[in-house]
């Protein structure tokens, strides 16, 4: 339900206003904490979640759970069981709501009531602060569902309307987007302008979430934090693999260099993050009565990820790692100003260089795909590796240049069938790698007492990843055919065809 | 997944209003999204709830989907449980659904829309045998039928029999879940009918029952589901019993009719 929102005189105004039937539910003064993910989930569902008065709430619903502090993270396994926790575990998954903002004032919750004592909307006023800075006085009203013109009705030339609350504006106070911060960047591009300056400003943005990411990473705070480092660290190498001509060759393999290392540095324990998410579905490959079989793998994999972390903090506190933190922004701020001689891409228009090497990496998985098909049923698992990586590397140059150059009516079916191709070639990967992986762990899971039906339970799991591997490269052919049919081809040529 | 459940019975007054009334909430409570319908022109449960009695272009309008079902919902003062009201033109519904080429499946038509808003979908009917119960039968996973354990429910337990039978090819269709309800267990009547009735098995009889109680009957006054001004209460406790029971039984699969062909 849509919030309204209402810029108030004062609380009393609202209260002694004639015609409104206010019945008070609770009111306090003193510290609210907002909560949120990292990447604004919560509010994006309109489910933000609030700690006062020894509570849990979920802002705009009634529904609130006793919680007696204030933590600065709170994740879904920490909520107390019932209707608050039903509504935010689906929201949450793996990701803890992390403390946003304090808010200090008065705050007062009512129920809207018709002639009939029925609630027609709940009502919220904050008369808060932020540090110095004063919010004034808000209110927020939801109406219920089906009475959303009873309640605007009485709302409207009553009270001065506004577009953001009370929590928008306690947010933008300590500098955050309620939206949070996403991997999927969006950096607003022009045709018209010169390609080195677009893409240092999507290299820019894509750092700027490296870097938010960070903390949350060496604090292993969820592990959404390595993933979407790691997914941002992706984009960019692709952006310097890709297009090459808009910096100079030197500068180009240093920072490729430097973000590989990143990317590798960080491997191991994002392997290990997705073996453990991804445990129960795993074992859900092998019988029933071999899971429970399994569990000394998991031991294994928690031990290994505890190393695997260690390893990898001390890396992104390397000396190296802060050089790239502090050097790669510098060199971005000033890369139009590199030599232009060694830049054959530095004064073409950015969708013209976009363009060109969307329509290129097409061409060359069309090819690869091809060939493929050909050396079925002996193509080494490798050239299927590789075709993955080639659709990443378009998916995000689609992703980062395409979408906001190109006409999205067009570019989103082509996506979409990328995607496709991707979804397949990702499971025939990862079950390569997963099977690869379980054959690694054979010895430390050995080393375990009585770890014999484990064993045969990891030999029946072996099994079961070739089989799904087998399943997976049976696919390739239906969605490579979707990917380099005629529609789709006319599709990339329309889209990118400048 | 919707799974529909209706409250019906064809006497008045044996508590199918108040017992869908609490049910709708307790599964709301479980964090499931819940509609109550209520098809009785009387307009019990919508009183229950506080809800203006009125559906815009009233039953003509409903059934002949004129307004889209999905505007004329109203929320409840409670979580996730929300209301389809009555409105006074449903004494009218069965010449409404007279009207139409296939009339017993026409409230099924209006719900879907509905269905993918809600996990729960309760019908509370009107005490009678007509189009609308027809349709009812048409539109819900299972019927649930609160039996008063007095000397004529006999009768009301042949006739539920003989809707359990089902049609002459004997396929699954609605689930019928009887229950007893109002009863007083010092009442020495009571306690021989429910035995007399338990030992029969043409019908699946659950194994929880709702008292006679004044809770119940102070739900008119409260206007809310029991659980809430009378939580501690045998009433509420009842109701919650019968839920899981009910629960419990959706979860397994559908039986062949009890007299249909082998």
């Amino acid at each position: 339900m849509e919030t309204r929102h209402y810029l108030l005189p004062s609380v009393e105004a609202l209260e002694s206003a004639e015609g409104l039937r206010l019945e008070r539910v609770i009111q306090h003064s003193g510290d609210a904490v907002l909560y949120d993910t990292f990447d604004g989930k919560l509010w994006d569902a309109g489910a933000l979640l609030m700690h006062a008065l020894g509570e849990l709430r979920v802002v705009g619903s009634e529904l609130r759970a006793p919680f007696s502090q204030a933590p600065d993270a709170i994740s879904a396994a920490d909520l107390p069981s019932g209707p608050l926790k039903a509504r935010l575990e689906p929201l949450l998954g793996v990701r803890s709501a992390l403390a946003q903002v304090r808010i200090s004032g008065n705050a007062a919750n009512y129920k809207l009531l018709d002639e009939l004592d029925k609630t027609i909307a709940r009502v919220e006023v904050q008369d808060a602060a932020v540090g110095s800075a004063d919010l004034g006085v808000r209110a927020h009203v939801w109406p219920l569902r089906g009475y959303e013109e009873e309640t605007d009705a009485l709302f409207a030339g009553r009270f001065q309307a506004c577009s953001e609350g009370i929590y928008a504006e306690a947010m933008a106070a300590v500098g955050r987007d309620p939206h949070g911060i996403r991997s999927k960047v969006r950096v607003g591009l022009s045709g018209h302008e010169w390609a080195d300056g677009g893409v240092a400003r999507v290299l820019r943005a894509l750092w700027d979430v490296i870097d938010a990411n960070r903390e949350g990473t060496l604090e292993d705070t969820d592990i959404e934090f390595l993933h979407d480092y790691r997914v941002c660290v992706r984009k960019s190498r692709a952006v310097l693999k890709e297009l090459r001509g808009v910096f100079t060759p030197a500068a180009r393999a240093h920072w490729r260099a430097e973000f590989r290392w990143l990317q590798q540095v960080t491997g191991a324990t994002r392997d290990l993050d997705v073996y453990l998410e991804d445990f129960d579905e795993l074992a859900g490959l092998v019988p029933a009565q071999d899971r429970a079989a399994l569990e000394p793998l998991r031991t294994v994999l928690a031990n290994r990820r505890v190393a695997a972390r260690e390893a990898m903090v001390t890396e992104l506190r390397s000396r190296r790692a802060v050089a790239l933190g502090h050097e790669w922004p510098l060199y971005l701020a000033r890369l139009t100003e590199e030599p232009v001689a060694e830049r054959p891409d530095a004064s073409a228009k950015i969708d013209t260089v976009a363009f060109t090497r969307i329509r290129k990496l097409y061409s060359k998985m069309v090819k690869m795909g091809q060939a493929i098909m050909e050396g079925e049923p002996h193509t080494p698992a490798e050239d299927y590796h590789e075709l993955r990586k080639q659709g990443k590397e378009l998916r995000y140059l689609v992703e980062l240049f395409g979408e906001p150059l190109g006409d999205a009516e067009i570019v989103k079916p082509m996506v979409r069938t990328l995607k496709g191709l991707q979804d397949v070639l990702g499971r025939h990967q990862d079950r390569e790698v997963q099977g690869a992986f379980v054959r690694e762990l054979v010895d430390d899971v050995a080393a375990v007492e009585g770890s014999a039906p484990a064993l045969l339970a990891m030999g029946s799991l072996i099994g079961a990843l070739e089989r799904d591997e087998v399943a997976a490269r049976a696919e390739f052919g239906a969605a490579f055919t979707r990917f380099s049919s005629e529609e789709q081809r006319t599709l990339v040529k329309e889209a990118f065809g400048k | 997944m919707t799974t529909v459940l209706a409250t019906y019975n064809i006497k008045g007054g044996v508590g199918k209003t108040s017992t869908a009334v609490n049910l709708a909430y307790l599964a709301a409570q479980d964090g499931h999204r819940v509609l109550l319908w209520d098809l009785d022109p009387q307009a019990a449960a919508t009183y229950l709830f506080r809800v203006k009695p009125k559906v815009h272009g009233g039953a003509d309008g409903l059934m002949h989907r004129r307004f889209g079902v999905t505007n004329l919902v109203k929320a409840t003062d409670h979580e996730r449980l929300d209301l389809l009201p009555a409105d006074f033109s449903y004494r009218h519904l069965d010449l409404t659904l007279d009207g139409f080429k296939r009339p017993t499946r026409r409230l099924a038509k209006v719900l879907k829309p509905l269905r993918g808003d809600y996990d729960f979908i309760f019908l509370d009917c009107p005490p009678s045998i007509s189009l609308v119960s027809e349709s009812v039968f048409e539109a819900a996973d299972a019927l649930l039928v609160p039996v008063i354990p007095a000397t004529l429910s006999s009768r009301t337990f042949a006739q539920l029999a003989e809707l359990a039978a089902g049609d002459q090819d004997g396929r699954i269709g609605t689930r019928i879940f009887a229950f007893f309800s109002m009863v007083q267990v010092s009442k020495e009547l009571h306690r021989t009918v429910m035995a007399r009735l338990r030992s029969m098995h043409s019908v699946t009889m659950l194994g929880a029952a709702i008292p006679s109680s004044d809770d119940v009957e102070a739900m008119g006054e409260e206007r809310d589901p029991v659980s809430i001004f009378a939580p501690d209460s045998i009433a509420a406790m009842s109701y919650k019993a019968l839920w899981m029971d009910i629960q419990k039984r959706l979860s397994r699969p559908g039986l062949e009719r009890p007299g249909a062909p082998a």
